[in-house]
C-alpha cells in the first residue's frame, strides 16, 4: 500500500475526533451502554448523539432502545461493517505513520 | 516506490494493540448483571432437576407444573432486570450467550428424551438427572460468573 493509497483510505466517516473515539470504545467490545461511552469519551449527550445517528445512518453502528421506567437505556454496537471500516482505517493510519520509510 | 505491506496482518501497529485490547474484558461491566445471568441458568437448572425427576416424585407431576408456573413467573422479571442491567459486553459475548442457551435447550432435550419421553427405558437417579441439568447450565452460569469477575 503506498502512501497515496492509505490516504484515500481513510474514512472520513470514521476520521472525525468524537466518531473514532467512539468506534474505538465500540470496536474492544461487544456491545456497551450509551452512558458507560458518553462517560468514557466525556462528552455531552447531544453531542454522541450526533455523532451515533451518523454512525448509525452509515451502516457502522446498531442502536438498541429499551425502557427503564420513562428513562431509555440504549445499547450501542458496531455492525460487522463498522468493525470492517474501522479495520480498514487502522490499518490505513498504521501505514501512513510510517512516512517515507 | 515499493513500500512495505500495510500491517493488516496484526503483526504490529494500531491494528495490532486494537486486536489485542478487544482479547480482553471491558472494565465496565455490571456484577448486577452477572448476577442475573447466573440467576437465569439457577432457574433453568432448578425446573430442569425437577422436570427430570418427576416420574419418581410422589405429586411429582403436581409439583412438576408448580416448578414450571413459577420459572414462567419469574423468567420474564430476571430477564427484563438483567437487560435494564446492560453494560459493556465483552466482544464475542453474545455468541456465547447464543451458544450457551442452545446448548442448555440441547442437553434439557436430551434430557427430556431420556427422562420424560416413553420412548426409552432409562434408570433416573437423582444425582444423575441433577448432574444433567446442572451441565446444561454450566455455560451460562460460566458467561454470568465471567461478567461479575470482570466487574471486579
Amino acid at each position: 500500500m503506498t502512501l497515496a493509497l492509505a490516504r484515500r483510505s481513510l474514512d472520513d466517516t470514521v476520521h472525525s475526533p468524537v466518531r473514532f473515539c467512539l468506534m474505538a470504545a465500540l470496536n474492544s467490545v461487544d456491545s456497551a451502554d450509551y452512558q458507560t461511552v458518553k462517560e468514557a469519551l466525556d462528552v455531552s449527550y447531544t453531542l454522541l448523539s450526533k455523532h451515533v445517528i451518523l454512525l448509525e445512518q452509515a451502516g457502522y453502528l446498531r442502536v438498541r432502545k429499551d425502557f427503564v421506567g420513562r428513562t431509555p437505556h440504549t445499547i450501542l454496537a458496531l455492525t460487522r461493517q463498522g468493525r470492517s471500516a474501522f479495520r480498514t482505517h487502522l490499518a490505513a493510519l498504521d501505514e501512513i505513520v510510517k512516512g517515507l520509510t | 516506490m515499493e513500500r512495505r505491506p500495510p500491517t493488516t496482518d496484526g503483526s504490529a501497529g494500531l491494528l495490532a494493540r486494537a486486536d489485542l485490547t478487544a482479547q480482553r474484558s471491558p472494565r465496565d461491566t455490571s456484577t448486577r448483571e452477572g448476577l442475573l445471568v447466573i440467576a437465569i441458568a439457577g432457574l433453568a437448572f432448578s425446573l430442569l432437576a425437577v422436570i427430570f425427576q418427576m416420574g419418581r416424585l410422589e405429586w411429582g407431576g403436581l409439583i412438576g407444573l408448580g416448578t414450571a408456573l413459577l420459572f414462567s413467573a419469574l423468567l420474564p422479571f430476571v430477564a427484563v432486570a438483567r437487560r435494564r442491567n446492560e453494560r459493556a459486553h465483552p466482544r464475542g459475548y453474545g455468541r456465547r450467550l447464543a451458544v450457551a442457551g442452545a446448548w442448555a435447550v440441547l442437553v434439557a432435550g436430551v434430557g427430556g428424551f431420556l427422562w420424560r419421553s416413553d420412548l426409552v427405558e432409562i434408570a433416573a437417579p437423582a444425582w444423575l438427572t441433577t448432574l444433567v441439568a446442572l451441565a446444561a447450565v454450566v455455560p451460562m452460569a460460566g458467561l454470568g460468573l465471567s461478567l461479575v469477575r470482570a466487574a471486579r
